[in-house]
């Protein structure tokens, strides 16, 4: 190493020293104006400085150093030789004359330092000058020293290879364009030799070593090109892209294929991509030259890294000329494409050892190109189509990964974004391709992204979303139980869809209601087919959920029938209502397929309150009848209160068109069963409350306008049974405890003063309502003693601090079923409930039930001493 | 001890029109001197003045004629001579042109007589090789009385031919050199006849190199024979060495040749019956071992007038 070091420092010094003599005789000899011996003189000196470049077994680092330092030498020269020519001595002769060096690179160098001194006057044949120097060149051999004279050559050279100014162009125009093209090519073809033996010979060294040496001088044997892109810009845009298909670029590249070296192709092909203009690359001809290329590279070169910056000029030059111009020239879009999917199955056909990830990141650009084209979407879609079909081949083949399957949905993704219109729901129901892609990706959730990113760009106005293509896209979904399983909402929004689409009020009305009909149906039939996959229980209700929304899409449905109904009678009444009719029965068949009984009632009555809306009243009977007959089978307590809540609900919501259709007795006999049903509800709170509910039945809501038409449709005789039933059962039974028995009071009161103060009197007189107060307040006495027990039970385990809190109520109030509820954030609008922890003790529990109890009983109290203000009847109740 | 030999009479050969004449310069280097030869070609007259100065005033040298000469003649030096294996030179003359100065008669003082041979033909060229000397030389001869040993003078004259190659038949040269397995080139020279001053042209073709090769030159040789019965002496002197490779080449490398040969010190081949100077164009191949891989191929050089 350090002898390395001393012998470089060596030929430094000695290039110094030489460089001082030679300054001095050159400079002697313009003053002397004498016969030029001092120039034959100092090419004894070039000769000793030159040595230096002969010797082997520098680094090309270093070698370039000395290299930099005899340049500058040699530029003494050729000025000295520019500056005197014809005053001192004719330069043929000095040509002559450096020939007789016995070495051949020093000799080599004063050539072309001669040789271009002539290229700078007019009366040489400067082609012929430059044909000898670069035939000269052929007897270096050694790989630095003749790429570094081929360098110099290049860069004493470059000043014919430019654009330059009017005047010095007149002067090169000897020279033709396609000379100088060969003879770039010439000297390229050369250097990139050496450079590839710079790696197999030499002395030994490490093979990283080598590939650091050959990286460190690439940018020699690129200046060529970049020469040749200054050449090329001299002459016109047409006629430099002729010259670069038909002459330069098929030279370059065969013997970037010929040469087989990964390194060396690999840095060339980067660099013709990126050095020369797009529109080269953009050319037919030239993409044609490229690819089939890339076809012949070494087995370890990177193809696709290539193909893909190639199309990405290709791209951005698109849009250059896009920006630029609309009438530019336009890229052959078609042919383009066609190329390079010839290209991806020759590919496939000839390199069959290539992963597939080299595929997909090429297919990922093509994609991008394919968007790019400004065709049709229809031809957007076949070529996706096509490109789609050459992965499903491909895909068989190959383990797919995670990274494969990454890649996979990136190509998917990459058509987003473009300002093609439900382009993703164009190639989901017209590419069969694309179909099979999707369904033979194997990692569920990639799948479920794509569908999703499917569904969510498609716009639901779209007119062609028929059952065909509905059913397309129901497809994917078939066989994919983790989206029908997880992500169902993705399901149901392609439901919404159908629906979603706006019915034609004017034209063919019925035709639209029909096919969104039609396709409620057919996604109907699809859920219960594909339901038979899903047996276990889980999964079940999991269907449960995609019938529910498929329902709530047939409602929505029946919603808009509804409207126009109210928007505009005439039409509405013209319509078939045998269709409404078939839609009911398809709802009702949906429905029984609920696994989970509650869904299945309520959606029951839900329908039954939408088929009443458009007056279908035998059909909402139906279904009523059917829930009631339901009540009693498979369902819990809870349950059983809800939907007969609802049920009353219902029935007191629909009265007035149960009346105004002459179905009063059919409402009647409704109203009894519930009645009855209520009081068979084990619960004493559910039934308290059920019960309670069915007093509205036989009570109009509030308006006074109606005032006449009320008393004959109330009917507080009823009303006063079913609460004098109540209180005879929670008083006559000796399970109920005090508790229940209190808070089932306080609720009659609460609704019994409810059908007082709306004039209720006949029944519900003043004493009556102070028996039950009286009642009430006795038994609230036993909840107050049970509370005093437990204070003093508990006083001793308390702390001061803590006891206020633990026994606070805040925030706490009393639900239907008897049980605490917590208001979890009183800021939170109050809907956030959460049962309180069950572990507290039951004593505790009960304490605090008692404590709300007695709160309720002081606000009706309080409620009742307000009202005394406005009505006097109040101030008579014993409270 | 140089006085007492020294001869009566100062002869001097003065040829026509010295100065304006191209000279052949000799450096001999063991005197240190240049001898500079004036330069005939064939067929041209040899013409000159002879001085004959007597030494000493008014004295008479009596002779019996004196005659000047032109000769030709080939010496071989350190003399194989066929005989008696002496090792004096032989010298054989190829030429002899003999004029009279002045009849038998006395001289007195200095005289000045002109002499010419007219349009001389000269058959070889001069040539100054290590073992055989091919020279051309005017001879002054005194001939005086009483048997005495006679008074000469030379003085060499260079003899440059000239030749016309233009009716010569070129044909190119083409070798092929191999070593199985290992190394195979052609090389070829466009033509097989050169002039002096002419350009060597040529390529070397690397048809397989498994070779580390460090460089390669091109050598050019003249080689000088003396044929003498079955005997001859061969002898080599380097009269070009010129690399044109640097680096070890690979199949299918083409390494041009370009030899110019006016700026050396070169002679035309020559053929004689007793001797021949031959020149050789030699390819020599270095490899990094040091070893030598070389051939030759022989090429004819010509004088000729532009």
């Amino acid at each position: 190493m350090s002898q390395n070091n001393s012998s470089k420092h060596d030929s430094s010094i000695i290039i110094k020293q030489q460089k001082v003599i030679i300054v001095r005789l050159l400079n002697e000899i313009s003053v002397m104006n004498n016969n030029g011996s001092n120039l034959i003189e100092s090419f004894k000196h070039f000769n000793i400085l030159l040595m230096e470049l002969k010797k082997n077994n520098d680094s090309p680092k270093e070698y370039y150093k000395l290299y930099i330092e005899v340049y500058e030498c040699l530029t003494i020269l050729l000025n000295y030789l520019k500056g005197n020519h014809l005053k001192l001595f004719h330069l043929t002769d000095i040509y002559e004359l450096i020939q007789y060096s016995n070495n051949l690179v020093p000799r080599l160098y004063l050539m072309i330092t001669c040789g271009v001194a002539m290229l700078h006057i007019d009366d040489f044949p400067h082609i012929e000058i430059l044909k000898d120097m670069i035939e000269m060149l052929n007897g270096v051999q050694n790989p630095i020293k003749g790429m570094f004279l081929r360098y110099y050559l290049l860069q004493r050279s470059k000043f014919i290879f430019k654009n330059e100014e009017s005047e010095s162009k007149e002067k090169y125009n000897n020279i033709n364009t396609e000379f100088k093209v060969d003879f770039l090519i010439a000297n390229f073809i050369e250097m990139n030799k050496l450079w590839i033996r710079l790696q197999y010979q030499g002395q030994f060294k490490e093979k990283l070593t080598k590939l650091k040496e050959r990286k460190e001088v690439e940018l020699l044997i690129g200046y060529n090109l970049v020469q040749l892109t200054e050449v090329l810009d001299t002459e016109e845009e047409k006629v430099a892209i002729v010259l670069y298909r038909e002459n330069a670029l098929p030279r370059i590249l065969k013997q970037i294929v010929s040469c087989r070296d990964i390194i060396s192709q690999e840095y060339l092909l980067d660099i013709i991509i990126h050095i020369f203009p797009e529109p080269y690359h953009s050319d037919l001809k030239s993409i044609e030259l490229y690819l089939e290329t890339f076809l012949k590279l070494s087995p370890k070169t990177n193809i696709s890294k290539n193909a893909i910056s190639l199309i990405s000029r290709i791209l951005s030059y698109g849009d250059s000329t896009r920006e630029d111009n609309l009438n530019c020239v336009d890229l052959e879009g078609e042919l383009i494409f066609s190329k390079f999917f010839m290209f991806l199955k020759l590919l496939n056909e000839e390199r069959p050892d290539l992963p597939f990830k080299e595929f997909l990141v090429v297919i990922l650009e093509l994609v991008k190109l394919v968007l790019q084209l400004k065709n049709e979407d229809d031809v957007v879609v076949t070529y996706l189509s096509q490109i789609f079909s050459f992965i499903n081949f491909k895909i068989k083949d190959y383990n797919i990964t995670e990274e494969l399957n990454f890649l996979l949905k990136k190509i998917v993704f990459s058509l987003k974004g473009m300002d093609k219109e439900n382009l993703y729901y164009k190639l989901a129901t017209e590419s069969n391709e694309f179909h099979e892609f999707i369904v033979s990706l194997n990692n569920d959730y990639i799948k479920y992204e794509i569908l999703e990113l499917i569904i969510s760009s498609t716009k639901p106005n779209i007119e062609s979303f028929s059952i065909k293509n509905l059913s397309k896209i129901l497809r994917f979904f078939e066989n994919n139980s983790y989206v029908i399983l997880q992500k169902s909402d993705l399901v149901l929004r392609c439901f919404y869809f159908i629906v979603s689409v706006k019915v034609k009020y004017n034209e063919d009305l019925e035709g639209s209601v029909n096919s969104q009909f039609e396709g409620l149906q057919f996604c109907k039939n699809w859920l219960l087919s594909i339901r038979a996959s899903f047996s276990k229980p889980e999964q079940q209700l999991k269907v449960d959920l995609l019938i529910n929304g498929l329902i709530n899409q047939y409602w929505k449905l029946v919603k808009k029938l509804s409207i126009l109904k109210i928007k505009t009678p005439k039409t509405f009444k013209n319509l078939d209502k045998t269709l409404f009719q078939q839609i009911f029965k398809s709802l009702s068949n949906l429905i029984f397929e609920l696994k989970n009984k509650k869904y299945l009632l309520t959606s029951l009555i839900l329908s039954a309150n939408m088929a009443i809306q458009i007056f279908l009243l035998d059909i909402a009977n139906d279904y009523i009848e059917s829930v009631i007959q339901q009540l009693n089978s498979g369902l819990s307590t809870n349950d059983k209160h809800d939907i007969l809540f609802l049920l009353i609900e219902y029935l007191q919501k629909e009265r007035k068109i149960y009346y105004d259709n002459n179905f009063k007795e059919k409402y009647e006999q409704l109203a009894i069963k519930l009645t009855f049903i209520s009081f068979d509800l084990s619960n004493v709170f559910l039934k308290s409350n059920c019960l309670l509910a069915c007093t509205n039945l036989w009570w109009t809501g509030v308006s006074d306008q109606c005032a006449s038409q009320q008393s004959v449709e109330n009917n507080p005789k009823r009303i006063y049974e079913v609460i004098n039933r109540l209180i005879k059962y929670i008083t006559s039974n000796n399970l109920i405890t005090n508790y229940e028995l209190c808070y089932v009071l306080l609720e009659v009161l609460n609704k019994v003063v409810y059908f007082f103060i709306h004039g209720e009197i006949e029944y519900f007189t003043i004493n009556y309502i102070n028996n039950i107060f009286k009642l009430l307040k006795n038994n609230l006495r036993f909840l107050e003693r049970e509370n005093k027990v437990f204070l003093e039970q508990q006083q001793e385990s308390f702390n001061e601090e803590n006891a206020i809190d633990q026994l606070s109520t805040e925030n706490m109030f009393l639900d239907s079923d008897g049980n605490i509820k917590m208001v979890d954030d009183c800021r939170c609008e109050g809907t956030a409930y959460k049962t309180i922890n069950i572990d507290e003790e039951k004593s505790l529990v009960a304490f605090k039930k008692n404590l709300l109890v007695f709160k309720n009983f002081e606000t009706l109290k309080e409620y009742i001493i307000d009202q005394g203000e406005v009505d006097e009847r109040f101030n008579l109740l014993n409270i | 001890m140089s006085s007492f030999f020294k001869p009566i009479l100062d002869i001097d050969i003065n040829i026509d029109d010295e100065d304006n004449r191209a000279y052949h310069e000799i450096t001999n280097t063991k005197k240190g001197i240049i001898e500079r030869l004036p330069i005939y070609g064939d067929g041209e007259s040899v013409s000159g003045i002879v001085t004959l100065r007597v030494r000493g005033e008014s004295r008479r040298v009596e002779h019996n004629g004196v005659t000047i000469s032109l000769i030709g003649c080939i010496d071989v030096k350190n003399g194989i001579s066929e005989s008696n294996g002496s090792s004096n030179n032989i010298s054989s003359t190829f030429l002899q042109l003999t004029a009279d100065l002045y009849p038998p008669g006395e001289l007195l003082h200095t005289q000045t007589t002109h002499f010419n041979f007219k349009d001389v033909q000269k058959q070889h060229n001069s040539y100054k090789g290590q073992n055989v000397d091919l020279s051309y030389f005017l001879k002054v001869k005194v001939l005086t009385s009483k048997n005495k040993t006679p008074i000469t003078k030379y003085k060499k004259i260079w003899c440059d031919l000239y030749e016309n190659i233009s009716q010569l038949k070129q044909k190119p040269v083409k070798l092929d050199i191999g070593i199985e397995n290992c190394l195979h080139i052609e090389f070829e020279f466009g033509r097989s006849h050169y002039t002096l001053d002419d350009l060597i042209m040529g390529r070397v073709y690397f048809l397989l190199s498994r070779l580390k090769i460090k460089n390669m030159e091109l050598s050019l040789i003249t080689r000088e024979r003396i044929a003498n019965g079955d005997k001859s002496t061969v002898s080599e002197s380097l009269a070009v060495k010129f690399e044109i490779m640097d680096g070890s080449p690979v199949k299918g490398e083409t390494i041009p040749i370009r030899l110019f040969l006016s700026g050396y010190d070169l002679l035309p081949s020559m053929e004689l019956g007793s001797f021949s100077v031959k020149n050789y164009l030699s390819l020599v191949l270095y490899d990094e071992d040091g070893r030598r891989y070389f051939k030759q191929a022989e090429i004819f050089l010509h004088r000729t007038r532009e």
